[in-house]
């Protein structure tokens, strides 16, 4: 009797969260007063960009001279001629470049730092994400999950700004431990936590190192059920492993796959990962192997070079925005963690290892892989929201993606995954007018996409400086 | 077929609350090695001064026989049982380990910083003396159902831990307290309290904003899987709360809305503090809300610590507390108490704090349940356990006996949690959950910050040790 009132319930709040993510343009008009007021330079129903480099997010190379139409919060012309509608703002921005509004698929609200310190980004994550061009975030993993709920409501009703979101339920693992995760102890208790937390409004799932395939089994196929799709950042199970059991996407890439391990025991986090991976040829039949299933299964992987970026000696991991952004005890702590690691003799993560890393990722995608990214706020937090995600577009670039690839990547791949990408992702006619205004043109200095001047999620353009200079040095505390 | 385990699963964790003897020997050794300084299975603690929870006269010269994690025997002469180690300890005075009902494993901030206390909690909460707490909210919750995991199998030292559901309230968002569920039916509520009910939750925290509906629905389903209810309330009343079924209000006078002449139905008044400040507590309409409460069983949680800290000039700057926090988090806070200082327009004042002492007086003289709890959140100045002995300082300032003080932070306690039978006084066949202080009673009542030795289970923790290990930590961790 309650059983089935739940599940009617689940299916109505199903309905209603997918609505506001898959098409409902959030025009100026709909924003609260204080909302429009600060943040918003761009708010006219129908307007042209003039003369700007487009790249797209298909892939395709970038092209100067174009004009893009944006009518009622949708991209209706990308052309280097329009046809101006009647009303419209003309806004011509010669040397400038507009690229989609980033998919942030490793983006966390919340953000641990160097001293052990974890915070809640209720204030600082919104602005960062969208401030530095990020308009759609997947949670993945959460700590308090009711404030991430919270969030996503306030700002789908215009009262709080920031970027789209998807959200994901508290992180899943097995085992025991003084931790914020949801330890799952059975099956049973695996499907309950499923059902409560999407019928709460979550659309993924995250599944932590320590998961047994019994559990997780028991996830995926409750999830499915649901409509709720399963990503992992995992090591008890593998790479290969997970996709057998039907994971919709894999998180962080090289370093986490335990595939390469000969002393991987089923249902074990096996040490020393990292010396498994030491001998490995990223162009060789393992690797294939484990690529292949993964695309055949079509699960995809995501990028988070930004974070293990931070444990590899003599980085250019002193960001000055970033730092700015750190409240100062946050900032010090970061500093110093920094300075140890460039004197480490053995860092938590080698600069071969890293390479590594990003020949894998350019392998995955030359096989056919669809290669996301995202920042991953946590490790000793030197990769901020927003600015993490745009030193993730950077190092694809050093991974030798193109620019055009790389933008793909942090967009329209994640817009992929998400299962939006009729909707967003990319600057084409019919799509939503989630893009980003770029001071600068493509030379092949990546640090270009650090350069947000206007924002634009549903077609209403955010100033970039203002959400910005509103975190400085908030960032650890709330 | 899932819901009749599930409620088997229930009966459990009730039993293990009511059965909890967790000796020296189930500890970690890195537990019993680092903490752990009485660790016979059989003592005698014997000259102290007792005061035993219970209300009763301090009487001196008395001994304690403490056999497998139980009081065997209280008195001035004792069958020492064989085997059993004889700890002298004149000049200290015995009371009951305290029972925190408002005791969160988070702590906020001046400055808008939040943590969850997974490391410094368990701790400070132990190592002050309180060995029995209830979270009454939380912001991370599946962090508190793994610390008290964790301290049950004894892999880190703390207090046993009633677990509270995340907070529910209704409405608009605060964004000063974004962590809250936002009950919108009372559909959503029923669920929220089974789900919660299923994971350990033993009580349900309702919030200043809570629509009446999604209470009813709460307490009705609460009471239904044997969990209860408790709230800091605004937009209901005390009285109507404790019609509808609540089994505890937090915080006493300052957020009873009972007295406020602008209460309007399901909404929460603004400025209730000043209001409720200038109440006559021992006039007709007090008398009404407390009857209601007294015939509805419904016990009130005194936070006086938490108060005191937004009242200008009081003695809020303890060095012990002072030296716990993380240098930003106390620069922060000492910032925030010199501008309350300074403050002619305080959200509390010094005549409302006593007027919030003389109701909880008043209260327990009426024959209510008071009992106590620190809420480490507001500015951040009243710690986990420090917090809670700062409590009794302010119950014995409101005119309660240090009996008086001790039996509401311990004894009533365990009556509002239902584990009065095991717990909360030092009584023949009751769990040996004890603080050793030093000094003698001599009407001080900051004796109370002399934690020596913190006994759970009959095993006796080193006080120092805990409280050491959190200097500069919270804040943090």
């Amino acid at each position: 009797m309650t059983r089935t009132i739940f599940l009617l319930l689940l299916s109505l709040g199903a309905v209603s969260v997918a609505l506001p993510t898959a098409g409902q343009a959030q025009l100026a008009s709909e924003l609260s007063p204080q909302v429009r007021d600060r943040y918003v330079r761009v708010s006219a129903p129908a307007y042209v960009l003039r003369d700007v480099t487009v790249v797209d997010g298909t892939g395709a190379p970038p092209r100067r001279g174009m004009s893009v139409v944006v009518e009622d919060g949708l991209i209706t012309q990308v052309s280097a001629q329009v046809e101006v509608p009647p009303d419209a703002d003309l806004m011509t921005y010669s040397g400038h470049t507009l690229i989609p509004g980033l998919v942030g698929l490793h983006d966390h609200m919340y953000y641990t730092a160097a001293g052990g310190r974890a915070a809640q980004m209720s204030y600082t994550g919104p602005r960062l994400y969208l401030g530095a061009g990020v308009t759609t975030i997947r949670t993945t993993g959460s700590r308090a999950p009711y404030a991430e709920l919270n969030m996503k409501a306030e700002i789908e009703a215009g009262r709080m700004v920031g970027p789209r979101i998807h959200i994901t339920a508290p992180y899943i693992t097995g085992g025991e431990g003084n931790t914020g995760m949801t330890l799952l102890k059975s099956p049973e208790q695996a499907r309950r936590f499923v059902a409560y937390w999407s019928e709460e409004g979550a659309t993924w799932l995250k599944a932590y190192t320590n998961i047994r395939r019994a559990e997780m089994a028991a996830v995926i196929d409750e999830a499915h059920r649901r409509g709720v799709q399963v990503t992992g950042h995992i090591c008890s199970i593998s790479f290969s492993e997970a996709v057998e059991l039907g994971i919709d996407n894999i998180e962080h890439g090289l370093l986490t796959n335990t595939d390469y391990h000969p002393g991987k025991e089923p249902d074990e986090c096996p040490q020393g990962n990292d010396a498994a991976i030491e001998g490995l040829d990223v162009r060789g039949p393992e690797v294939e192997a484990t690529f292949q299933k993964m695309i055949d299964a079509g699960v995809g992987m995501t990028s988070t070079l930004p974070v293990y970026e931070l444990f590899v000696p003599d980085r250019p991991t002193r960001d000055q925005r970033s730092l700015e952004a750190m409240a100062p005890e946050v900032r010090e702590a970061y500093l110093a963690d920094r300075d140890r690691i460039d004197n480490a003799p053995n860092p938590f993560v080698s600069p071969e290892a890293f390479k590594k890393a990003m020949a894998y990722e350019l392998r995955f995608v030359e096989m056919g892989g669809v290669l996301a990214n995202g920042v991953d706020p946590t490790g000793n937090g030197g990769a901020l929201p927003g600015y993490g995600d745009q030193r993730g577009v950077e190092l694809l670039m050093e991974a030798e993606f193109t620019f055009a690839q790389a933008i793909q990547i942090a967009s329209l791949n994640g817009a992929k995954i998400l299962g939006v990408d009729g909707e967003l992702g990319s600057i084409e006619p019919g799509k939503i007018a989630d893009m980003v205004l770029l001071r600068g043109e493509p030379s092949g200095d990546p640090s270009i996409v650090r350069n947000t001047v206007v924002v634009f999620k549903d077609g209403v353009g955010y100033d970039s400086r203002t959400l910005l200079d509103e975190v400085r040095g908030r960032v650890g505390i709330h | 077929m899932v819901r009749v385990s599930l409620v088997l699963t229930g009966l459990l964790v009730g039993l293990h609350q009511a059965v909890p003897a967790q000796l020296a020997t189930e500890l970690s050794p890195q537990v019993r090695d680092r903490y752990v300084r009485v660790s016979a299975p059989a003592f005698v603690i014997q000259n102290v001064t007792l005061v035993d929870g219970t209300g009763a006269e301090v009487r001196r010269g008395m001994s304690v026989v403490v056999e497998e994690g139980r009081i065997a025997e209280v008195g001035q002469r004792v069958r020492i049982p064989s085997d059993a180690e004889i700890l002298s300890y004149s000049g200290h005075t015995l009371i009951p380990g305290l029972v925190g009902l408002h005791n969160h494993m988070f702590y906020t901030a001046a400055g808008g910083r939040v943590a969850t206390l997974a490391f410094s909690g368990p701790r400070l909460y132990l190592g002050g003396g309180v060995t029995t707490i209830r979270t009454t909210g939380s912001i991370a919750p599946y962090a508190e159902i793994n610390v008290k995991a964790e301290i049950e199998a004894g892999r880190i030292p703390g207090p046993r831990m009633h677990i509270t559901a995340p907070y529910i309230t209704g409405g608009r968002l605060d964004p000063t307290f974004p962590d809250m569920t936002l009950l919108h039916s009372p559909e959503q509520a029923r669920r929220f309290v089974a789900y919660w009910g299923e994971e350990g939750a033993t009580w349900i925290k309702a919030y200043t904003n809570i629509g009446r509906a999604e209470f009813m629905a709460a307490v009705d389903e609460a009471h239904k899987a044997g969990m209860k209810v408790t709230g800091h309330l605004c937009s209901l009343t005390h009285g109507e709360a404790a019609d509808l079924g609540i089994d505890n209000v937090e915080h006493g006078l300052l957020t009873a809305t009972d007295y406020n002449p602008d209460k309007q139905v399901d909404r929460c008044p603004l400025g209730n503090e000043a209001v409720a400040g200038g109440v006559d507590v021992r006039g007709p309409e007090v008398e009404a809300a407390f009857r209601k409460m007294i015939d509805g069983g419904v016990a009130m949680t005194s936070t006086l610590p938490y108060w005191e800290l937004f009242v200008p000039n009081r003695p809020v700057r303890d060095a012990r507390s002072l030296e716990a926090m993380s240098a930003d988090v106390r620069e922060a806070y000492l910032a925030e108490r010199d501008r309350i200082d300074s403050d002619p327009n305080p959200l509390v004042n010094s005549a409302y704090l006593r007027n919030a002492q003389a109701y909880e007086l008043r209260f327990a003289e009426m024959g209510g349940l008071l009992a106590a709890g620190v809420d480490p959140t507001g500015n951040g100045g009243a710690l986990p356990g420090y917090g809670d002995q700062r409590g009794i300082e302010l119950l014995v300032e409101a005119e309660f006996t240090f009996s008086q003080a001790i039996e509401i932070a311990s004894l009533n306690g365990a009556r509002v949690l239902g584990v009065d039978d095991e717990l909360g006084s030092i009584e023949p066949g009751k769990v040996a959950d004890m603080v050793l202080l030093r000094g003698d009673l001599a009407g001080d009542p900051s004796i109370i910050r002399n934690t020596v030795l913190v006994f759970k289970d009959g095993v006796g923790y080193d006080s120092r040790t805990l409280l050491e290990e959190v200097r500069g930590w919270v804040g943090i961790r």
